[in-house]
């Protein structure tokens, strides 16, 4: 059922929530005629689950069980019953220039993207409010006709802020932009009822959104007209010509050319169009070509486990030098053809990306191949799909008395937030197998699961619901260690590198194609200390990429990467670290080469090497502070 | 209840491919060709694109050949294997005078030369406008509607996948509506108050705002008929529209009738109840479940009168409820509260007749099985379905008591070839589907498949007359009435009234040419036979006919 809601991220809102408002909803999120994208995305995600099986199914949203089908649902109903804390997220929504949008219509989705209340109107002041929530982390969508929530982005829906019960958030909504003009053919008469995209070019992330979206697509007009509104700022580039919005399935009549990009050209030498916040940019005119393209086709292999009727396999041919998604097409699992075919390719370099999702609670399948057309159709292409991995554990508190705990909030583990990013910074989730990860589907008791996980190393990203706890401990069950001892054949997941004697994390986990890895603990303090100060007086010019690290003492620490904490010096020459496992640290502060711009955040101390040698250095600046639990430095002052 | 079938109709989807596609035998040879002739107003119209689509599927239709027109206004498409076409000149702001379609479905022989498949095209009309709220902002991605003077607004949901995108306002709440018959039309924005007849799957087809008609009014009597004419541009046809109304909410919970114990996870649907005939409208399903309290809460109901109940189906669905009606006038609904009840199961086993195939035997495990159970009045509709063990052992459950029919669904489609010719329980025959009793366990079911590779193909030809205005010839190939076996098919045809069914499991056949009546929004007259003969199918081999209808003879009837 998720396989398309989960490509559309939000449209899982579509699937969930009711009906007047996820027309509203689905219009934000697809922005412009989106609406009719996502009605598209919801009935074909009817149609390519076993809508019947999946409804029996009956998954509990609110409670994503961390091992399926576990046998807690009473349980699970008792728990809620003794769970009484709530609280309330408000917040304002507002133009660009600070007005509020009286239009808007707000909505609070859980974890897993259900509605988590009733949607919600501001007030004349543009302000609203939920109360009663259950702890968790939430999305807060604001949706207006013409305006975009921008905190949401294009990109990827698990990247979404979240926000935890207590919070306040501003919703600054800008207004769409436009891109108008004219398509004629080559005699320069105006073509009518061809379907005209416009691709952000900006953001590899925004390709498949703005595809399945419909993100943005129109169609001429009788005078040959086309304006797409609603978009992003941001750079573009517009074809005319090709597949009509997703989800019309009939064939257009310009589904067999090769689309036309403004102002007449290939792909590769199209001119990209500058889109800004509510403005309208005209005459961006195409002079059709309709040269016919080439075919691609072939079929999905792979000893798939298929429910019969039950559900799509389906299969995206994406640029490959941009990964923008050109076309989608769907074959029956069941059926034993399972079939693909593509029209209207231009010569280029390609990738095909097939997916199965068997349920919402394994797994999805998925297969890709990159292929190249060169003045020629492409038959007998074969995808054979393979299983990403998963993991599943559980998050606990360590026990502490009750008056020993710094956190004054009530926080609940499943304010948690979990992500997985690759361990090489510069190695970017398959797009399209970005859609459907998630993040670590948390329950109320701390039970988490990861799914649609590619074969890589991965390390994990805890964001804690409070400063006054810390990341204790991470442990792999017993048989990832034991298969780290062996060493060599397929171990599920293993610390990697560790040496005989050390049990510390040192926080890679190696997932190969279709593991699941179940058992991990990760154990969480609840006497975390705080550390912050300032890097010399008031008026200290600070040199910008200056890092301060914190470095564990203690020896048995050495590798235990849980234990290092890294932060910026801020311009004005405060920093601060939180969420401190209490302990003796050196604290060391040096300049460092900046990141690359669009690469996850990597800190030194997860690679062994540079670890090393941030340890030394920090031995030998014999900066040390002892942390007490609890504890909250204020003014420590950097050397 | 009819549009609660069209749910499930497209919930077993491609029990839709039987009447949208036809899947291409593999090409054998490429030969065949269309040809015709694009004019406008009588004038031939050089330069206009025309394509050849095919369609392999609901979700796989393409172009597969197009051409352009020459100084003369003809085109001739060739390169054509057998199968079936749809023939379109790309001039979507033209039209047939007399009806709207541009397009035209051809069957093809192999090798056929196909020709005067023509165009007769005239421009089509306008109507250009803006909608607005009543404080003047553009109402944005709106829906607007321009429909005959003659026809009910309310007439039906549209099928939400077809024509998506199509008549809808932009940033400025301007829309442009292009193509327009010549004709008197109503043109208007927003949904009807109760929503009658609507049905909605997700909250498709939703509308915030109260269904206003041009120029401003919601009653449909007082709407402004527009003139539109050949080629003529209809402009300003700007519609203010009231605030937006959120509706009222329902809530309540659902309940084991037995244990009184709340059920949670289970799908709520709601449709609209016309307390005339007591019959329920319309069939939405907004995802909405209970909560693990069994509570549920819908929003957005407009006033009137409806019905909730619970929508489960599947495998492991084993219950079945009755809806519980209530009103909205001016407030929240609270308090409802459904039953569920135990439903029937329905077991037994498949079978392909006949068939020694292993590969053959093996689609069985490729479809669900699904019971349909056609109630009456207000009754919550339930629906089964069941895979296909190896040993041809099949499953469903939850069903309510009532007429439970069985059919076969694919993704994208169940295999070609596959048909179910008999029910039985215990060894007798239940034509008409199996009766199912509250709660019962009918076990001993058996279903009979057939499978074949035959295929009729043909050319009706009309004599001694014309057609009466709005009737159309239609060709059924059923099962003889004394058969123990049942086949019904309706075959395509074409505008050449040249026809094709395919994939027949050999037998012995009736063969009908009907002549079928459509009149808009009246009770379909019963067809007339026109001509009826008997075929003899056989696996792998395509019959050839010529039919011949004397309408001096034959049923001129009025």
């Amino acid at each position: 059922m998720k396989t398309f809601s989960k490509l559309v991220g939000g449209a899982r809102i579509v699937t969930r929530s009711d009906s007047g408002v996820e027309l509203d909803l689905s219009h934000q999120l697809a922005r412009r005629s989106g609406t009719v994208a996502l009605m598209a995305v919801a009935l074909v995600t009817i149609i390519t689950s076993n809508v019947t099986a999946t409804m029996a199914q009956s998954e509990t949203p609110a409670k994503p069980a961390a091992a399926s089908a576990t046998p807690g649902q009473k349980s699970d109903a008792k728990a809620t019953k003794t769970a009484p804390v709530t609280g309330a997220i408000r917040g304002r929504v507002s133009a660009s220039d600070g007005q509020p949008l009286v239009n808007a219509n707000v909505m609070v989705q859980s974890l897993s993207g259900t509605p988590a209340a009733k949607p919600t109107r501001p007030d004349t002041d543009g302000k609203f409010v939920f109360e009663e929530l259950t702890p968790g982390a939430y999305i807060v969508i604001g949706t207006a006709p013409g305006y975009i929530d921008q905190s949401m982005g294009l990109g990827n829906p698990l990247e979404w802020p979240r926000h935890l019960i207590g919070s306040d958030v501003n919703i600054r909504m800008i207004r769409g932009g436009v891109i108008t003009g004219l398509v004629t053919n080559p005699k320069g008469d105006p073509m009518v009822g061809v379907p005209v995209h416009a691709t952000l070019a900006s953001s590899r992330d925004s390709s498949m959104l703005s595809f399945v979206s419909g993100g943005g697509i129109s169609e001429t007009d009788d005078r040959g007209i086309y304006r797409i509104y609603g978009l992003l700022p941001g750079q573009y580039t517009v074809n005319a010509g090709g597949k009509g919005a997703f989800g019309q399935f009939n064939a257009s009549g310009f589904d067999i050319d090769v689309p036309t990009y403004y102002p007449s050209s290939t792909r590769d030498t199209a001119v990209p169009i500058s889109v800004r916040s509510g403005d309208e940019t005209t005459g961006i005119d195409i002079k059709y070509k309709g040269a016919e393209g080439h075919s691609i086709s072939g079929v999905v292999l792979g000893n798939i486990e298929a429910s019969p009727a039950g559900g799509a396999v389906t299969i995206m041919l994406a640029h490959a030098s941009t990964a923008s998604v050109l076309s989608l097409e769907i074959a029956g699992v069941a059926d034993p053809r399972r079939a693909f075919s593509f029209n209207g390719v231009a010569d280029g370099e390609y990738d095909l990306f097939a997916s199965y999702l068997v349920n919402p609670n394994d797994n999805a399948l998925i297969g890709t191949k990159r292929v190249n057309v060169r003045g020629g159709d492409l038959s007998g292409i074969e995808l054979r799909l393979a299983a990403l991995g998963s993991i599943a554990g559980a998050i606990t508190l360590d026990p502490i008395k009750e008056e020993d705990k710094c956190d004054k909030r009530g926080s609940q583990v499943i304010e948690t937030i979990l992500k997985l990013p690759h361990d090489d910074p510069k190695k970017v989730t398959n797009q399209l197998t970005a859609m459907y990860s998630g993040l670590g589907q948390l329950n109320d008791k701390g039970e988490f699961a990861l799914r649609n996980l590619e074969a890589s190393r991965y390390r994990f990203d805890i964001k804690l619901p409070t400063e006054s706890w810390y990341v204790h401990a991470i442990n792999l069950p017993a048989s990832g260690a034991r298969a780290t001892s062996q060493n060599t054949t397929g171990p599920a997941a293993s610390p990697s590198a560790a040496g005989p004697n050390s049990s510390a994390w040192q926080g890679i986990l190696t997932i190969k194609s279709g593991d699941t890895l179940a058992g991990i603990s990760i154990m969480v303090g609840q006497d975390a200390a705080a550390l912050r100060g300032r890097a010399g007086p008031e008026g200290t010019v600070v040199r910008e990429d200056t890092h301060v690290h914190l470095v564990p003492v203690d020896a048995e620490q050495a590798n235990n990467v849980l234990r290092y904490s890294e932060t910026f010096v801020k311009r004005d020459g405060s920093f601060a670290f939180t969420n401190l496992a209490p302990g003796r640290y050196f604290v060391l502060s040096r300049v460092e080469a900046p990141t690359e711009p669009n690469t996850s955040p990597h800190p030194i101390a997860w690679d062994a090497a540079a670890r090393a040698k941030l340890r030394r250095e920090a031995e030998a600046a014999k900066a040390e502070i002892e942390l007490k639990p609890c504890q909250a430095v204020v003014d420590y002052p950097l050397k | 209840m009819r549009n609660i079938k069209r749910l499930l109709f497209i919930l077993s989807v491609l029990s839709l491919c039987p009447m949208f596609c036809l899947a291409q035998t593999p090409a054998k040879d490429s030969s065949a060709s269309i040809s015709g002739r694009v004019t406008v107003g009588g004038k031939a119209a050089p330069g206009i694109t025309v394509v050849a689509t095919a369609s392999n599927s609901f979700f796989d239709n393409k172009t597969v050949a197009k051409t352009t027109t020459d100084e003369e206004g003809n085109y001739k498409l060739s390169g054509l294997a057998a199968g079936r076409f749809t023939i379109m000149p790309l001039a979507k702001a033209y039209l047939v005078p007399g009806g709207s379609a541009y397009k035209e479905g051809v069957n093809v022989a192999e090798g056929e030369t196909i020709t005067k498949v023509d165009f007769p095209l005239v421009r089509g009309g306008v109507v250009t406008g803006r909608i607005t709220d009543t404080e003047g902002h553009p109402l944005i991605g709106e829906r607007v509607s321009v429909v005959s003077k003659d026809s009910k607004a309310d007439a039906g949901p549209q099928m939400p996948m077809l024509g998506v995108s199509k008549n809808q306002t932009d940033d400025r709440g301007v829309y442009r509506i292009y193509g327009l018959g010549a004709g008197s039309y109503k043109v208007s924005v927003g949904q009807a108050s109760s929503a009658t007849g609507a049905a909605s799957i997700m909250g498709m087809g939703g509308s915030q705002y109260v269904k206003t008609f041009y120029p401003g009014v919601q009653e449909e009597a007082k709407a402004t008929i527009l003139e539109i004419k050949e080629g003529t541009e209809v402009k300003d046809v700007d519609i203010s529209v009231g605030k937006p109304s959120t509706g009222f909410s329902v809530a309540g919970r659902v309940i084991d009738a037995d244990s009184s114990n709340p059920v949670p996870n289970v799908y709520i649907g709601h449709s609209s109840v016309n307390e005339s005939n007591q019959e329920m409208a319309g069939m939405n399903f907004t995802g909405n479940q209970t909560d693990a309290n069994g509570k549920f809460r819908l929003e957005g109901l407009r006033p009137g009168r409806y019905a909730v109940y619970t929508f489960a189906a599947g495998q492991a669905n084993s219950t079945y409820s009755e809806p519980v009606q209530f009103d909205i006038s001016d407030s929240d609904v609270t308090g409802i509260e459904i039953k569920v009840r135990r439903g029937a199961t329905i077991n037994g086993v498949a079978v392909i007749e006949n068939n020694s195939d292993p590969a053959v035997a093996g689609l069985l495990q490729t479809v669900n099985l699904y019971a349909y159970v056609q109630q009456k009045g207000i009754a919550a509709p339930s629906y089964g379905t069941s895979p296909i063990g190896s040993d041809g052992s099949f499953h469903m459950s939850g069903l309510a008591p009532g007429k439970a029919r069985i059919g076969i669904q694919g993704f994208p489609s169940p295999p070609q070839g596959l048909s179910l010719v008999r029910t039985e329980v215990d060894g007798l025959d239940q034509p008409e589907g199996i009766e199912v009793a509250a709660g019962a366990q009918v076990n001993g079911v058996r279903l009979l498949f057939a499978y074949g590779t035959g295929s009729i193909r043909g050319e009706v030809k009309i004599e001694g007359g014309s057609q009466p205005e709005g009737r159309s010839i239609g060709v059924i190939i059923r099962s003889t009435p004394s058969a123990s076996r049942r086949f019904n098919r309706q075959a395509k045809m074409d505008g050449r009234l040249h026809f094709v069914v395919e994939n027949i499991p050999p037998g012995t056949y009736e063969l009908v040419v009907q002549g079928v009546t459509s009149a808009a929004g009246a009770k379909p007259a019963p067809p007339v036979e026109l001509l009826k003969q008997t075929v003899t199918v056989t696996n792998g081999v395509e019959v050839k006919l010529n039919l011949v209808v004397d309408l001096a003879t034959k049923g001129v009837q009025p």
